[in-house]
């Protein structure tokens, strides 16, 4: 692998683990999650179970 | 109107432990659509890569294998996770990675086939294309929401992942288009099968892969896609032994090792499947695991056994051949040493009347005889030296060459040689001379009359190869040799034939065009008789028409 191609790995492997820990961060730590939520069709879905 | 921990509580989700084993989990279908082909990957990957860990194509396929099964993984985890946020981190996590295996086949593939890396600009092509998928992990565009419409503990997906599908078709498309290419461009049978081979191996194993997830995620159905996990390990198996098969690895033994782990897998799987639909598809599965590996083994072993078999054969042949060769020489020797002894004695006969009649033992002859009797006379000198060197090698080659070993000077020897052949330097109008310091002792314990032969024939192959200018014999003295050197003007040697001129009939190109009666065995009997004197000879030309120097090196008598 040359200089250049050895370069592009390891940024994009930075890149890789920075976006991972936002991830982490966001949904594991921030617990920051849109929910979507339907009474009625939690309740049918209820009934089909 | 309900708070997210009650629609949570409501759905009465079993609680996971080590984040995979719960309930939650429909089957253990499920365990074994992952596990196996996690575990099966990763051990032939792994193997693979202990033998031959410095080759680019097997880093590159341990690379990818590592993030496939790290797909598995967190894919298992979403079957049994109950928390949402979990749910939200792996999922947003697998989206990234997803398109990334197939960026890792796409390099596994240059790296397999054209034995180098991808080029930059490539690479850069594929990491511009990875790159959204990536920065926008994190973000709604990746996992819109959390669905608690159901208690299915879905995340429903925004634009990202339907982009990270096109991508994944396009890097499809180009290890296809690759593939076709390099195919085509080739002409050698057994590389086209390689190539042919190792794409189609590639594009089932993303196939294989692809459905257990593309089309659960435009049918909104996981289920079907589990049976696409299995032919995973399958897949993987034919890029392993591809690769262990063109890299010359011991295909019998990874045969046997992945029969042995799969066999061992399969059957412990079935100790916790209770589902009989369930056990009838976990048995398929493993049938065609079974028929695929035993396949590979049987032929392995087969081939192995023929590749014995014929190498056993054609050991028998070669030694058959050897001992009707060695026969044959044998005959050739004796055939070689009757027929010169046999033309000798006539000869000699013919040398010593033409002789006799030249030196005037039968009166005076006419002029006219006279020249016809001088030819006779050389063509018989020419034909007793051919003969005598035929009768050498023969008694050479049959080990019955004798050497009279005694004390005597070599200074003396090559100086009474050299006063020989100088009436035949004089006449061709060439410049001799001839160089020893008397201070010297230049005794030697050897056969005069073999290295008397040898000086004779180097100095007279001087002759006969230097049209004009000077032949120089020089006789030197080290601590513990005697040295003779014979240099000449003459035709010159060019470097890459030197070493064959010692062979037998070894000659230059051209030497036949300056000398017609040489046979090419001069040389070769003067180093047998050298070595045999435990000395050395060797011939030193920079190039043609710039000379040569021919040196001999016998052990001094101290």
């Amino acid at each position: 692998m040359d200089k250049k191609s050895q370069i592009l790995t390891v940024f994009f492997a930075l890149l890789i683990m920075i976006s991972t820990v936002a991830t982490y961060y966001r949904y594991i730590v921030l617990e920051d999650i849109s929910y979507e939520t339907d009474e009625q069709l939690f309740q049918e879905s209820l009934l089909e179970e | 109107m309900r708070t997210v921990a009650e629609y949570i509580e409501l759905c009465e989700w079993d609680t996971s432990r080590l984040l995979v084993f719960s309930d939650n989990v429909f089957g253990n279908l499920i365990y074994y659509s992952h596990l196996l082909p996690l575990v099966v990957s990763l051990l032939l990957a792994f193997f693979i890569f202990s033998k031959n860990s410095k080759s680019l194509a097997t880093r590159w396929f341990l690379m990818t294998t590592i993030l496939l099964c790290v797909w598995l993984y967190f894919d298992l985890i979403l079957w049994a996770t109950e928390k949402p946020a979990f749910t939200m981190f792996f999922w947003s996590i697998i989206n990234m990675i997803e398109p990334m295996i197939y960026a890792g086949i796409l390099f596994f593939m240059y790296a397999f086939i054209d034995n180098k890396d991808i080029l930059f600009k490539q690479k850069l092509l594929v990491f511009v294309l990875l790159s959204p998928t990536v920065i926008l992990t994190w973000t709604n565009l990746n996992l819109s929401y959390y669905d608690l419409t159901n208690c299915w503990r879905e995340a429903i997906e925004g634009p990202l992942p339907y982009y990270s599908y096109a991508v994944e078709g396009i890097f499809a498309a180009w290890i296809l288009g690759f593939g076709f290419r390099r195919f085509f461009q080739t002409h050698n049978k057994s590389e086209r099968n390689k190539i042919a081979l190792m794409t189609s191996g590639a594009v089932f194993f993303l196939f294989s892969f692809a459905m257990g997830n593309v089309v659960g995620s435009l049918l909104v159905n996981w289920e079907i896609g589990q049976y696409g996990l299995f032919g995973i390990p399958i897949f993987v198996a034919m890029l392993s032994y591809l690769v262990a098969r063109y890299h010359l690895f011991n295909i019998k033994l990874i045969s046997s090792q992945l029969l042995v782990v799969a066999i061992w897998l399969l059957t412990l799987a079935i100790l916790f499947i209770q589902d009989i639909d369930t056990v009838r598809n976990v048995v398929v599965i493993t049938l065609i695991l079974f028929t695929a590996l035993g396949y590979l083994l049987i032929k392995s072993v087969k081939r192995e056994v023929e590749q014995r078999e014929h190498i056993e054969k054609l050991a028998l042949d070669l030694e058959k051949a050897n001992a009707r060769l060695r026969e044959l020489d044998q005959m050739k020797s004796q055939f070689l040493s009757f027929a010169s002894h046999q033309i000798r004695s006539p000869l000699t006969a013919i040398k010593g009347y033409t002789s006799m009649a030249l030196e005037g033992d039968f009166g005076e002859m006419p002029e006219k005889i006279k020249g016809v009797i001088e030819t006779l006379d050389k063509s018989a000198q020419s034909l007793i030296v051919i003969v005598n060197e035929f009768l050498d090698v023969s008694r050479i080659e049959q080990g019955r060459m004798k050497y009279e070993m005694s004390d005597f000077d070599v200074r003396k020897l090559v100086e009474e040689t050299v006063a020989e052949l100088r009436p035949n330097v004089e006449q061709k109008g060439l410049k001799f001379t001839f160089d020893a310091d008397v201070k010297h002792d230049y005794r030697v314990y050897a056969d005069q009359g073999k290295i008397k032969q040898v000086i004779g024939n180097i100095v007279d192959n001087a002759i006969k190869y230097t049209p004009s200018g000077s032949i120089d014999v020089k006789v030197s003295r080290t601590k513990s040799t005697v040295n003779i050197t014979v240099s000449d003007t003459g035709v010159g040697i060019e470097p890459d034939v030197i070493p064959k001129l010692f062979s037998m009939f070894g000659r230059a190109k051209d030497a036949s065009k300056t000398n017609v009666t040489g046979t090419g065995l001069g040389l070769y009997v003067a180093k047998q008789m050298i070595e045999a004197h435990r000395g050395q000879i060797w011939i030193e030309s920079e190039g043609k028409g710039k000379g040569s120097t021919f040196h001999i090196e016998l052990p001094a008598k101290n």
